[in-house]
């Protein structure tokens, strides 16, 4: 009987019995649902704290300025509507009720109700400006080109020796969004999927089931079926997330939306979260045979904690700025550290091709070691009926036939 | 006390030989050896903490023996072998959220039966062990007897060379005890060998063709139960009326009373005495109304392995 059937039937009573469970296909509908909402807010959000047009009133004396000022507002980048009231009491009145931010009483008078827009004052005083010009040169026997040209700034001709690449800071912004974005999302996922390892294997050994399954399954087969398992649910429910991401995406913005999103950094993202997910479920699974009941878990998986919450807020809060600094560099290569950093350097613009190839090739190295580490507590622990500590458990660690 | 047969003859045989193993300063087992031959259901005795579990959980590795031997059909025990073998651990274990059926077919396939395989043994298992209405039933719903059954049906969910169960009538209430007797013996017929330890020693008396007692470890007894029994050095006595109650055992060598109660009266007497001529003392002294002279009970063997 081969060790690839016993794992594979592992994992997949480790998918069977989660598939069907409540928690399982709540979690995996809460995804879907982050993922629409996400992309729905990105679409009204913007709308929300974009500026609302002035609606300015305007009385019979002040009709004219209309299109003077529309010109001028746009220089402004803001919008104004209008309204014509026949006299300043009705003016007034809507004034009052709310209806308008202010009222052009005359061409140089505006009234607000309680408080001065600067904005719409710099308007209407550039409106007015601009048009008093013209007849003050004809006063002075100016034409209209002579005085503009006689108040125009001064002309300073400016030159770069060495230009920087050009940098769209509308691109720089998402890329740092993404790299905190994805921190985030790496934390979660291996807290979320880990724990589920944790507490599965916690289970079998309280309740003993272990032991049966042991006679017919050699620990570390147990132990790589039940995170693979586990791997296979997360992506699963990840998929799921993703194309919704994407059914969400084409729904708002049509399929020319998806090309815009970066399939490198997409691949990149899942190759870190499988990564990831493997590193950290297998040193969960180790800690799970140690412990005997959930409560004792919390402390046990402190020395897990330190990497994952470390490379977290790194990834989070420093890496999006200082994409290539030397913490960043070194983080992102340090296999515990790097499923959380590498992905968020990479967004932020940083990383190198050669960086991200040694990252990998490390992250896959330290795997194998960490597997057999895993294994080895496992059966140490997993047979013991009290808590017992990593080295003793590695010690005890019975020879796998 | 080692009565010889001819087991190494009969094929697969599972031999375990000088197994030791230290916990600490406890001494778990202390060179232990014995076999368990096909299609034979071996009783394996001994007070607690004597090694019995150890040695069970040894079969299959799942303690590491200070040194010793375990063959099967003559070579050293490999995982794929153990596979072959069911497994009822003393501290019960069972998935709690998994249906009845779905349990048993897959530590079916686990032990190597294929998607088939697997689904005929779950339907005559849990047919045969009166679960079929439970079977989509999850395992945490039962009753502990019923509880116990799915353990029995996991262990037997293959058509396994060998069963090892430990306190397998534990917990069981006397209709279940005799089911789960009757379906291990249908085990031991179709040729399995079947190792299953017990403190219910009339139980086992019942149910074993073969004894093996342990004590602190080594093994103290092991062989036929006929044969064990019929090679002790002792003989149990039973008289029941008046001649109960007078001391003309006295004039038996090495005769020892046992148990002295109103009209009844135990005697232990060497293997060698008369049966003839103890009933004649006996009546020689008073009125006999009931008389046995037995080889020693599983009972009796058991007490003289371990007290000595």
């Amino acid at each position: 009987m081969s060790s690839t059937r016993q794992i594979r039937l592992v994992a997949m009573r480790e998918i069977r019995a989660r598939i069907g469970s409540r928690a399982y296909q709540i979690s995996t509908v809460a995804i879907a649902l982050i993922a629409v909402g996400g992309i729905l807010a990105a679409q009204i959000l913007p709308d929300l704290f974009e500026d609302e047009p002035f609606d300015l009133g305007l009385l019979p004396a002040t009709a004219d300025q209309e299109s003077a000022l529309r010109e001028v507002a746009s220089s402004f980048d803001r919008e104004i509507e209008f309204f014509t009231y026949d006299s300043l009491g009705s003016a007034e009145a809507a004034l009052g009720e709310g209806d308008l931010d202010a009222v052009l009483v005359a061409p140089d008078q505006l009234q607000f109700q309680d408080e001065v827009d600067t904005t719409l004052e710099s308007i209407v005083r550039q409106s007015l400006f601009a048009m008093q010009l013209e007849e003050r040169a004809e006063e002075l026997g100016l034409t209209l080109d002579e005085a503009q040209s006689l108040i125009a700034p001064a002309m300073v001709q400016s030159e770069v020796v060495e230009p920087a690449a050009p940098a769209d800071n509308g691109d720089e912004d998402i890329g740092q969004g993404v790299g905190a974005l994805s921190a985030i999302a790496l934390l979660f996922a291996i807290s979320f999927y880990g724990n589920w390892v944790l507490v599965g294997v916690i289970e079998e050994k309280s309740n003993r089931v272990v032991e049966v399954l042991l006679a017919a399954v050699a620990p570390w087969e147990l132990l790589v079926g039940k995170v693979l398992g586990i791997l296979a649910l997360a992506v699963g429910q990840i998929a799921v997330g993703g194309a919704a991401l994407a059914g969400a995406l084409v729904a708002t913005e049509g399929t020319e939306a998806l090309p815009t999103v970066a399939l490198a950094g997409l691949v990149m993202a899942v190759v870190w979260l499988v990564i990831g997910l493997l590193l950290y479920n297998f040193m969960y699974a180790a800690v799970g045979a140690t412990v005997n009941r959930p409560e004792e878990a919390t402390s046990a998986t402190f020395p897990l904690m330190v990497p994952l919450m470390g490379g977290y807020f790194v990834g989070l809060i420093f890496i999006p700025g200082n994409p290539d600094s030397l913490v960043a560099r070194v983080l992102s290569i340090f296999p515990l550290t790097a499923p959380l950093t590498m992905p968020s350097r990479i967004a932020s613009g940083g990383g190198s091709p050669i960086e991200v190839v040694i990252a990998i090739t490390l992250a896959l190295v330290t795997l194998a070691g960490v597997i057999w580490l895993a294994a080895r507590i496992y059966s140490g622990g997993i047979l013991q009926s009290s808590k017992v500590g990593f080295l003793t458990a590695f010690r005890r660690a019975r020879e796998v036939r | 006390m080692t009565v010889a047969r001819e087991w190494t003859t009969l094929a697969s045989v599972l031999q375990l030989t000088d197994l030791t193993k230290r916990y600490g300063d406890v001494v778990a087992l202390d060179g232990a050896t014995f076999e368990v031959p096909p299609g034979r259901m071996v009783g394996f005795l001994g007070p607690n903490g004597s090694g019995k579990t150890t040695a069970m959980r040894s079969i299959f590795g799942l303690v590491r023996l200070g040194s010793g031997r375990i063959l099967w059909d003559g070579e050293p025990l490999d995982a794929n072998d153990a596979r072959r073998f069911g497994y009822m651990p003393e501290a019960r274990g069972l998935y709690p959220k998994m249906t009845v059926g779905e349990q048993v077919d897959y530590f079916a396939r686990l032990h190597g039966a294929d998607a088939s395989g697997a689904r005929i043994h779950v339907d005559r298992w849990l047919d045969r062990l009166d679960l079929g209405e439970r079977r989509e039933s999850k395992v945490e719903t039962l009753s502990h007897g019923n509880q116990q059954r799915v353990q029995l049906a996991v262990s037997l969910a293959f058509d396994s060379d060998l069963l090892i169960l430990d306190e397998p009538f534990s917990g069981l209430d006397p209709i279940a005890v005799a089911t789960m007797g009757d379906v291990i013996r249908e085990e031991a017929r179709r040729g399995a060998g079947v190792l299953f330890s017990s403190h219910q020693l009339d139980l086992v008396e019942d149910l074993c063709d073969d004894v093996v007692i342990i004590n602190r470890g080594r093994v103290v007894v092991q062989g036929g139960l006929e044969e064990v029994r019929a090679a002790s050095p002792y003989r149990y006595v039973d008289v029941s009326g008046p001649a109960a109650k007078t001391r003309w055992w006295n004039g038996i060598p090495d005769a020892e009373p046992l148990e002295e109660r109103d009209s009844r009266l135990r005697l232990r007497v060497p293997s060698t005495s008369d049966p003839a001529a103890v009933l004649t003392a006996a009546r020689d002294s008073a009125e006999v109304s009931g008389f046995r002279f037995e080889p020693p009970s599983l009972s009796d063997l058991f007490v003289e392995a371990i007290r000595g």
